[in-house]
């Protein structure tokens, strides 16, 4: 199956030319120290359109519906702003385990419900970088823009971190087993430092955040990015539901349904897991409750997208907020 | 490229192994899961009872010293795509230290405290329980979505009608629950029958003797739109016991059944979204129950008492006796990011009946108001957090530090704080509270600023329970532990005077450094302003004036002839005559050595209330490592209190309070990561001191060695009696709590 996804996505490389252009629902940011700002549609957050919330009472329609991105210089960084229909509610003192653990002892950044990926293509050469979301995502990312880098927004970052780090060498080893290569411990370390180092240069993991009504800003370094956020990138931005009370044990993600902090997509959702599965595409659908697309795109088309035939992902497309024609800086 | 190398491959390995793991799904499985907890708990208290800091259920322990483990399996079969089981099964700490050897240790002879009833107390002898088990049907039909039969936590209602209920198994009540949509989601409902929870569910705590056929029936209607929400939403709550009055007594055409407790709620919700930076909702409820605690009475012609007689100055229920209809609403304005300046507000206003009832509302986890509300380190009345306190044998439970940070709040009585530890978030109840909260916050770049104001006035605000008529001894109002001490008692409401005002201000600041991954600095400053006249008409005062001359004379004990039947000279009685050698020169001959036990409450003032509390917070934390996390907060609480003098004796029921408290708490924790295990700690020491200032008017006693043991103060201090035997030190107190709590949390 691995063979099967890299052919493709090799061929799809090869054969998308250019991202689809500017999106229209991009505009001239009406603020002179914003980048760019990108609306989305209200009222799509269903994912591909049978998606719902699970049933905690902590999610209510428009909870997770993004209806803009925007960016703007901030310092020596960059400061991401996702608007939500609704305000962002603050991590409750509920207690979610049997050890008294709260939600609001975790979820320390102001907020709990949601994680935000936003994949970046900065140098704009279709094939040219990473072409999957992170695991359980269960989604691609177009080859026309593979992404160089990758910011994702969680309540629990360096956990998450952590966990994503673990699952690369725990499958990298499986996959060699399969292979038949045992590696050794030193080639395991080696493996492991290797790991650590490429998921901390492309992956960032946002802890300066800020909440205020139904906006959420996360400051990203001009280091990671290699400086300020541009209109001219292209951006693949997905909005899950987070599990807050995620297991970072690699087993348990599998009993779970779900994995890196999104729950598990089940047929009708329960107080755990998110509805609107689909009869034996359970594994092909995407976990994104929303993202952005580009004009002349609709969300839901984008997210049934998958190949059932050939158990592909879907391929998500980004979006460019300035228009292709305007100089490249 | 090393990327190219690494992780992209390693990604896409992920995402197809990811794949291969459910490429069964349309198989039925049966998987298992588990997740084991362990707790470490350390303090000076010397507490053994359980595994948990508190409780106030009788009969349960509760412990600052002591480890523990407990374990749950969770088992999830998928039968097909319409049927999925879920069950779990879990031990629990209870009583279960690591010292009862696996579940031993029996002590013939003592209470099941502690663990010391071995194998013969399911609560010490390790067992496991069934729970949790839930069926989800998924039938296809259009009128219907899922239909879960069995348990459930029913959080998709309304913390004010039905709500969370308890965490400690979250699931712990049972019912069937129909949720169903229409025009993609625009429209839904939810319709429930849950089994009334016989542990709680009820007057007195209870639902009676008949149970099985107790239910709380639940419908909850919503339209979401793009602009606005609206919710409609009921709950009808029976409580029914065997028919057992003489005159209705039949059993050969089947037993008839009566209403023990009955709750009717109906409430209404919107929300409006005019402009991205406008929020406006409000919600209201009106509820009716009527509550004969008495009708589960085993016997033919059972003898119930009028609810007004019900309770005493000391009840305790989670419901008024008798017949009551009350409402509850609240209205919330915001203003978010206004013109982009990062400036916020937000503003509530609420109104909580004194008698609002729903039996099934979230009794906490649950935050029904805006406002911070009051601090969760002075829980109970006592300076160290003792509930009757003054009398011996009841020393502070949760200990001088109480729990951590502010409460949450509940709109109802039955407030629940049951088996938790320090580190846990206290609930409060807020049934009576009227008032406005306007919370006022800004944003620039790292800085997060806010700050609130609340004021609070009381719908119990009333002379003799509102019933002047009535004797204040007997009541429908069940007072728990009344209104006295710094903090709120967080599941008072009612009191049998009462003329209270809240005001809460505070201030608290945010700061990220842009120091490694950012130092995350905060602080506060909360003040709160909190009078209560309590008994405010001479009228009810107890005796006629100068019943109590002095001088050594006793008093004459004639009733107040304007008292119009509240009878407080029931709760207010007069001292006796007693005599101390204060000076220690062999006689009592010199002034003020001679006169009475406690000062006669011959005053409206006598029992008045004026809190002045201070809360200066400052704190940091750092993510140390990927895998660790440090946290570092100083508190310091300030709080000058005139709550009575002795003549109110705190309702001689708990500590007095009336002086100066300066209490410090330090607290240091950390959480930390380690391949799939998550390990937590807390520690916290809490120092300080209460100065008392209990008035004059009264001859103080030294404590004899029976005093000093029964109330662990030293043998000769200063004090008194009170009127039922209770003693209160005059001499200043120092506190010292260590405490610590850690955890390891692995799940499999």
């Amino acid at each position: 199956m691995k063979k099967t996804n890299v052919t493709l996505m090799l061929a799809l490389s090869t054969a998308v030319t250019l991202l689809p252009h500017a999106s229209a629902v991009a505009k001239e940011a009406p603020d002179p120290a914003t980048t760019f700002s990108v609306s989305d549609p209200a009222g799509d957050d269903h994912g591909d359109g049978m998606m719902t919330y699970p049933l905690n009472g902590d999610f209510e329609p428009g909870s997770l519906d993004m209806v803009a991105f925007a960016a703007k210089p901030k310092g020596n960084g960059t400061l991401f702003e996702v608007t939500f229909a609704r305000p962002i509610k603050r991590p409750p003192a509920r207690t979610i385990d049997a050890g008294g653990t709260q939600i609001n002892q975790i979820a320390k950044l102001g907020f709990y419900e949601f994680n935000i990926d936003v994949y970046i293509d900065t140098d704009r050469k279709p094939g040219s970088g990473a072409l999957n979301a992170l695991p359980d995502r269960r989604a691609a990312i177009a080859p026309a823009n593979a992404w160089e880098r990758a910011v994702i927004l969680t309540p629990r970052p360096s956990e998450t971190q952590q966990a994503l780090k673990a699952m690369m060498l725990r499958d990298l080893r499986r996959d060699k087993r399969a292979e038949g290569t045992r590696l050794a411990q030193d080639q395991i370390d080696a493996l492991r430092r290797d790991i650590s180092t490429d998921v901390e240069t492309r992956v960032f993991f946002p802890t300066r955040v800020y909440v205020a009504g139904r906006k959420i800003s996360f400051f990203v370094p001009d280091e990671f990015l290699g400086g300020p956020a541009r209109s001219d990138w292209a951006y693949v931005v997905g909005v899950s539901v987070a599990t807050i009370d995620v297991s970072f044990d690699i087993q348990s993600k599998y009993f779970q349904g779900g994995g890196l902090a999104v729950p598990e997509l089940t047929y009708s959702a329960s107080e755990e897991t998110m509805g609107g599965g689909r009869e034996g595409e359970l594994d092909l659908q995407p976990r994104f409750i929303d993202i952005l697309v580009p004009e002349g795109r609709k969300q839901e088309e984008v997210l049934i997208d998958y190949d059932l035939k050939a158990d592909t992902l879907v391929q998500l497309p980004g979006v460019v907020p300035m228009a292709p024609s305007a100089p490249r800086q | 490229m090393k990327w190219n190398r690494i992780l992209v491959p390693a990604v896409l390995v992920l995402a197809a192994a990811s794949v291969a793991a459910q490429a069964a799904e349309d198989q039925p499985k049966l998987v298992i899961g588990g997740t084991t907890y362990t707790k470490y708990l350390w303090g000076n208290l010397q507490y053994d009872g359980s595994v948990y800091n508190f409780t106030t259920v009788p009969g349960e322990g509760f412990g600052d010293n002591g480890a523990g483990s407990e374990v749950e399996l969770l088992l999830d079969a998928k039968v097909s795509k319409k049927v999925e089981v879920r069950a779990r099964l879990h031990s629990r700490f209870n009583q279960n230290q690591w010292t009862n050897f696996g579940g031993f240790g029996i002590v013939a002879g003592t209470p099941c405290v502690g663990g010391d009833c071995g194998e013969s107390d399911p609560r010490s002898n390790q067992y496991v329980k069934l729970r949790g088990v839930n069926v989800t049907l998924t039938p296809g039909y259009k009128w219907v979505d899922t239909i879960q039969i069995g348990a459930n936590d029913f959080g998709m209602f309304d913390p004010f009608v039905i709500g969370r209920i308890r965490y400690i198994d979250r699931d712990n009540a049972s019912g069937l629950l129909f949720s169903g949509s229409a025009a993609h989601k625009k429209f839904t409902y939810d319709v429930t029958r849950i089994s009334l929870p016989r542990l709680w569910a009820g007057p007195n705590f209870n639902t009676g003797l008949y149970t099985a056929a107790d239910a709380a029936y639940g419908a909850q209607f919503k339209g979401n739109f793009k602009m606005f929400d609206v919710a409609l939403i009921g709950e009808y709550v029976y409580d029914i016991e065997l028919e057992n009055r003489g005159e209705f007594y039949v059993i050969d055409q089947g037993r008839s059944v009566r209403t023990r407790f009955r709750n009717s709620v109906i409430g209404a919700r919107f929300a409006v979204r005019p402009a991205s930076w406008v929020d406006i909702s409000g919600q209201y409820y009106k509820s009716w129950h009527d509550s004969i605690p008495d009708a589960n009475l085993n016997g033919i012609g059972g003898n119930e008492q009028a609810p007004a007689n019900f309770f005493g100055l000391s009840g305790f229920s989670p419901v008024t006796a008798g017949n009551h209809t009350d409402d509850a609403w609240k209205l919330d304005l915001g203003f978010n990011d206004l013109g982009g300046s990062g400036f916020s507000i937000n503003a509530e206003l609420f109104d909580i009946g004194s008698t609002y009832t729903s039996m099934m509302a979230a009794r906490r986890e649950s935050d029904v108001l805006l406002t911070e509300g009051h601090d969760a380190a002075f829980a109970f009345p006592g300076p160290s957090n003792a509930a009757f306190g003054v009398f011996g044998g009841n020393p502070t439970r949760i200990g001088y530090g109480g729990w951590m940070g502010n409460a949450v709040q509940v709109a109802t009585i039955n407030v629940d704080n049951e088996f938790t530890d320090f580190d846990e978030t206290l609930a409060e109840t807020v049934i009576g509270w009227k008032g406005i909260t306007v919370v006022p916050a800004w944003r620039h770049g790292a800085l997060e600023l806010s700050a609130e104001g609340t004021y609070i006035d009381y719908n119990t605000n009333w002379q003799a329970f509102g019933s002047p008529g009535q004797p204040v001894s007997t009541t429908v109002y069940p007072v728990h532990e009344l209104d006295t001490g710094v903090g709120h008692n967080f599941r008072s409401a009612y009191a049998p005077f009462q003329d209270k005002k809240t005001m809460l201000a505070l201030v608290k600041a945010r700061y990220v450094i842009d120091v490694g991954k950012g130092i995350d600095i905060y602080g506060k400053v909360k003040y709160i302003k909190e009078t209560d006249n309590r008994l405010n008409d001479s009228k009810f005062l107890p005796f006629a004036p100068g019943d109590c001359p002095g001088g050594g004379v006793a008093c004459a004990n004639v009733v107040n002839p304007n008292d119009p039947g509240a009878n407080t000279s029931g709760i207010y009685g007069n001292p006796p005559i007693i005599s101390t050698d204060l000076n220690k020169d062999g006689d009592t001959l010199d002034p003020g050595e001679v006169g009475y036990q406690w000062k006669p409450f011959d005053s409206i003032s006598d029992d008045d209330r004026d809190l002045k509390y201070w809360l200066y917070q400052v704190g940091a934390g750092y993510q140390l490592s990927n895998d660790l996390y440090g946290q570092l907060t100083y508190e310091y609480f300030d709080a000058n209190l005139k709550d009575g003098n002795t003549a109110f004796q705190a309702y001689q029921l708990h500590e007095m309070a009336s002086g100066q408290h300066k209490k410090n708490i330090m607290t240091l924790g950390f959480r930390y990561v380690l391949a799939g295990a998550e390990f937590g700690l807390q520690y916290q020491y809490a120092w300080g001191t209460f100065d008392p200032d209990f008035g004059g008017g009264f001859t103080p006693q030294f404590a004899d060695l029976a005093t000093a043991q029964s109330a662990g103060v030293r043998v000769g201090s200063l004090g008194f009696h009170g009127r039922f035997g209770g003693w209160n030190s005059l001499e200043e107190r120092d506190f010292r709590q260590n405490r610590l709590k850690a955890f390891m949390k692995v799940q499999f």
